[in-house]
């Protein structure tokens, strides 16, 4: 179990995050929502200890101190392009650069091939990351992400920019390894049916502060949409249970 | 995945350990290279030498006449040997800097090291200064001092803003700028004859190597490479951008601040010796980037190397262009250089950045 208590980020004397408190179980994804500019990338990157923060965050009831958390704590930032020319091998091989030496040993190039397998990439470990697509750019980050073997896993809109199956694909990916794993996931994701459909309990951030967790039906709710988002919309529960958010137009001013 | 079909329709798809026994042989390939261009940088000059005469007299001086030893041992290999050592110097340093501060354009230069080296040398020269006991010592002293005078500078700036690559890189042009101006002063308030030396120091030239300083330079680039090679997985994740680096547990900071001195030491002893060599320690790095890639196990012996190469075909062409005289070198990186990185430029389909 992830606990973040009390956690406060600013730039300057500008507080970005204000007192967050929030519990994430093992095995569950929590989905981050919020506006643009929420505080969602800045919350993560906090917990993941890249950014400096007041406040803790422990696992298993363990404080873990922001030096050396990433070697527990992986953190998948939003994709920014990706300018290089690593090849994909190289990146997947990154996710455990603790091991990695002058040589390699050759069962983590095993594994990391059996790794790129699992994604469909092994035809294309020796090519380049400029020259793959961004859905596969995306899938060969989280391919590094869970070849860290994190104890938690955080995702900055690891679906934003990808097609249809390429959502599926990553969200499924990460479900059924927080599954397997016994871990907690948090993505933070503004399409909020996908966030109904794949979390189990939803984080909602305002202007830094948390304004809502729970399970989806509880936290997405018409009138707090409206105040977060500026936006009507309509939330319908399928036969089999699944929430469905339409957004039906922007409220002016 | 259809892409992948695509890649693998003929044969089995080239595993890494394929791809690292490329690139392996590749850099082999550029050290036998080099050696050949060692050898006949060492053949190049006024008296004739046959290959046979250099080889015999590297390798069993007892053997060969003692003219050869003498022109070979005391005149020629140690102009060869630091046309290697600083090629290789800044060829690492080049390769660093644009790793560090994520921008192919960035060099040992972009951060106003060689300018301040220039300036140093230029106050050297122009007060007459002398360091008792090495007096040969004073102007290399003054230039290193000048550039970690500037370094300290960069750092100080960069320092303030959690040294970001952006503030580094302004801070760098800034310093250029402001050491180029020093020694445009120098320059104009300098006699005749001063002004003759000053220029001379800034084209760069090999003709001031000897026995006495080429063991610095080989000794810095040592120490630098020794504590450069527990950074380089470090230095390679830093290619994916600061952030997924700072994910994956890299102290991008303190890794920066580190590299910044190494380059720093490495860029200075290379050009206090040798004057301002520039562009050595740009295209080097592409070239190496562009043969083996982007892992910089691999990367940083290949940028040594190439930066090595350039700077003995750059030797060799400085001797041959004007028989009976020597061009400073410095004239002649880029002529050198140029050509090789646009070959390269061509025949590669793919991104090289």
């Amino acid at each position: 179990m992830l606990s973040i208590s009390n956690m406060t980020v600013s730039r300057g004397n500008n507080p970005i995050i204000r007192q967050a408190s929030a519990h994430c179980e093992g095995g569950q994804v929590t989905a981050l929502i919020g506006p643009n500019g929420s505080g969602k990338s800045t919350l993560l990157q906090a917990i993941a200890g890249i950014l400096p923060n007041i406040g803790s965050v422990s696992i298993e009831g363990e404080p873990v101190p922001d030096k050396g958390r990433q070697s527990i704590i992986t953190y998948m930032p939003q994709d920014t392009g990706g300018q290089s020319s690593l090849t994909l091998m190289e990146v997947i091989l990154l996710g455990q650069i603790n091991v990695l030496g002058l040589s390699i040993p050759p069962a983590l190039i095993l594994s990391a091939e059996k790794a790129l397998d699992r994604f469909g990439l092994s035809a294309l470990q020796n090519r380049a990351l400029d020259e793959i697509s961004g859905g596969q750019r995306q899938l060969i980050f989280l391919a590094q992400a869970l070849f860290s073997t994190p104890r938690v896993l955080l995702l900055d809109e690891p679906t934003a920019a990808l097609d249809l199956r390429h959502q599926m694909v990553v969200l499924e990916k990460v479900r059924s390894y927080a599954r397997d794993q016994n871990i907690p996931a948090v993505v933070a994701i503004h399409d909020l049916s996908l966030a109904a459909q794949f979390a189990d309990q939803i984080i909602c951030l305002e202007n830094g502060r948390i304004d809502g967790l729970g399970v989806p039906k509880d936290v997405l709710t018409v009138d707090r949409l409206r105040r977060l988002y500026g936006v009507n919309v309509e939330i319908e529960t399928s036969a089999t249970g699944r929430l469905r958010v339409t957004p039906l137009c922007a409220i002016d001013g | 995945m259809a892409v992948s079909k695509s890649t693998g329709a003929a044969t089995a798809a080239p595993t890494y350990q394929h791809l690292m026994v490329q690139r392996l042989v590749c850099l082999v390939v550029g050290l036998l290279v080099t050696c050949v261009a060692f050898v006949a940088d060492i053949l190049t000059g006024p008296a004739f030498l046959s290959v046979g005469d250099v080889v015999s007299s590297l390798l069993f001086p007892a053997d060969a006449s003692a003219t050869t030893v003498v022109i070979v041992h005391e005149i020629r290999l140690p102009m060869t040997l630091m046309a290697a050592l600083v090629g290789a110097s800044l060829g690492i340093a080049g390769v660093s800097m644009q790793t560090i501060l994520g921008n192919p354009l960035a060099s040992p230069y972009t951060l106003g090291f060689s300018t301040a080296a220039g300036f140093g040398a230029s106050i050297a020269i122009f007060t007459g200064i002398s360091i008792p006991m090495a007096p040969w010592l004073t102007v290399p002293v003054a230039a290193f001092i000048m550039t970690m005078f500037a370094a300290v500078l960069v750092y100080g700036f960069a320092h303030v803003r959690a040294m970001s690559s952006e503030v580094m890189i302004l801070s760098g042009i800034a310093t250029l700028f402001l050491f180029q101006s020093f020694q445009s002063l120098v320059q104009y308030l300098a006699a005749p004859e001063v002004l003759q030396a000053i220029v001379f120091w800034l084209f760069g030239s090999l003709l001031k190597a000897s026995w006495s300083n080429v063991p610095i330079v080989a000794t810095v680039l040592l120490g630098c490479v020794m504590f450069m090679i527990p950074e380089l997985w470090r230095l390679t994740a830093l290619r994916l951008g600061e952030t997924r680096a700072a994910a994956i547990g890299v102290d991008v900071k303190r890794l920066r601040i580190k590299m910044f001195v190494l380059i720093a030491l490495l860029t200075s002893s290379a050009v206090a010796f040798v004057g301002t060599i520039g562009f050595v320690g740009l295209v080097s790095p592409h070239i190496a980037r562009m043969l083996v890639g982007e892992d910089q196990r691999i990367l940083v012996p290949m940028a040594a190397i190439t930066g090595a190469f350039v700077m003995m075909t750059a030797s060799i062409a400085s001797k041959l262009i004007s028989p009976g005289s020597v061009i400073p070198i410095g004239i002649v990186t880029a002529i050198i250089g140029v050509p090789f990185l646009f070959i390269l430029i061509f025949r590669n389909r793919r991104r090289n950045w």
